[in-house]
């Protein structure tokens, strides 16, 4: 059979995904080399569509909480993938906390996580119910920031984080909030919260070992001077 | 927001434009997931797909071409596609399992009554309806069971050749009716 001919015998087929994947690239080669392979496959497709349109259902309401996670997964980067001017985070703040706060961090977790429970609406706050189902999943990292503002990072496998401060003191309209994240020797924003963020959602690639607070003036900087109000790093 | 074309959300979100991803969701969301959920039964699963046709379609725009087809219908093919990935390496896990517990068992999805309750539009159903049966059973499980030509050809107990050529002839049949007519 020629490629030609395999293809257009697969076309049907390969409108309804019914192919393998290898059949799948077979056909697209085919249709990329052959003009009218293509319109054929245009109207078949067009047939797929309809099928398509025909299996949904208007009443059909996502959960609130997948917009969420979709924001938080396709956050655009906050200007501070460069190497930040937070070397002393690395010098002396990080290895202070690896060994104290690291050690207080799974005892505060659990009272954090008491005190988030109890002060956070999870069912009227669909990012909180979004954070409490990442709580459960297999490979998510729990890590609790301790400082003059407790918080508590979830941490999905997929990179997705959502930030706790149930806690933290509403500040000035001309501050914000700042979450920052340590990825291997870099310091990067994670996200600017505003001024009183209670729960948010941010998204992080890289192998992260801990997570930083700050204050920071309102629309957050690229790199901060200030001094965290809370840190936590993640145990290796 | 409604008023934007395809052609300009597809332009903006491959500006970085956050805005158009939202709009393109608050117009296409509950499509894909509901579509999603009725391909896997299952709307955990459902909320996985939706998440990466979205994740996807922001990080890749150029794979969308507003000249080929309007936005949804990109969307829900991703979704398809997605889901039926996912469907396989369910059956596929399954029929492990079921082999591990000796319960020969190579083909689970569900039942055809069910895969036929997909179709929630009238006029897509009576022109199912109006197919040979033998084109129509080989669409409906390709398309909404989420089964290969393969596997339909073991289900129905045809020759694979044959399969494929029904699926082809029934879809060339269906589009006069469903297209023509319009038929949502």
């Amino acid at each position: 059979m020629t490629d030609r001919n395999d293809a257009a015998s697969l076309l049907g087929a390969y409108a309804l995904d019914a192919v393998t994947l290898e059949e799948s690239r077979r056909v697209e080669a085919a249709l990329d080399a052959d003009p009218g392979l293509r319109v054929a496959a245009a109207e078949l497709l067009e047939v797929a569509a309809v099928l398509a349109e025909a299996a949904v259902d208007p009443a059909d309401r996502p959960p609130a909480t997948l917009w969420h996670q979709i924001a938080a997964a396709t956050a655009p980067p906050v200007p501070a993938r460069a190497p930040a001017r937070f070397s002393w985070w690395q010098r002396r703040l990080a290895p202070a906390l690896a060994a104290t706060a690291v050690a207080a961090a799974a005892v505060l977790a659990v009272v954090a996580v008491r005190q988030h429970t109890r002060l956070i609406d999870f069912e009227e706050n669909p990012l909180a119910a979004a954070a409490a189902s990442a709580r459960g999943q297999e490979g998510s990292v729990v890590v609790a920031l301790t400082g003059r503002v407790p918080a508590e990072v979830i941490l999905a496998a997929d990179g997705t984080g959502y930030l706790l401060t149930p806690d933290a003191p509403q500040l000035p309209a001309e501050e914000t909030y700042q979450l920052w994240a340590i990825v291997g020797d870099r310091v990067i924003s994670a996200g600017i919260l505003g001024p009183d963020p209670d729960v948010a959602a941010f998204h992080v690639s890289g192998k992260v070992a801990g997570f930083a607070l700050t204050v920071e003036v309102a629309g957050g900087v690229v790199s901060s001077e200030q001094e965290p109000v809370a840190v936590g790093l993640i145990e290796a | 927001m409604p008023d934007r074309s395809d052609a300009d959300l597809a332009a903006a979100v491959a500006d970085g434009d956050h805005g158009a991803l939202e709009a393109a969701y608050a117009g296409h969301g509950a499509a894909v997931f509901g579509f999603a959920r009725r391909i896997l039964r299952s709307a955990h699963l459902a909320e996985e797909v939706a998440q990466e046709v979205f994740v996807r379609f922001w990080r890749d725009p150029g794979r969308y071409d507003p000249q080929r087809a309007p936005l949804r219908a990109f969307l829900l093919r991703d979704a398809h596609g997605r889901a039926v990935d996912l469907l396989r390496a369910e059956t596929a896990r399954r029929a492990r399992e079921a082999r591990d517990q000796s319960l020969a068992s190579e083909e689970t999805p569900g039942p055809e009554q069910e895969v036929w309750q997909a179709v929630r539009s009238a006029k897509v159903k009576a022109a199912l309806e109006g197919l040979p049966a033998a084109e129509r059973d080989a669409i409906v499980l390709a398309y909404y069971a989420g089964l290969s030509y393969q596997e339909v050809a073991r289900r129905l107990g045809e020759p694979e050749g044959t399969v494929k050529s029904r699926i082809r002839r029934g879809l060339e049949r269906l589009r006069a009716p469903l297209l023509q007519e319009g038929a949502t």
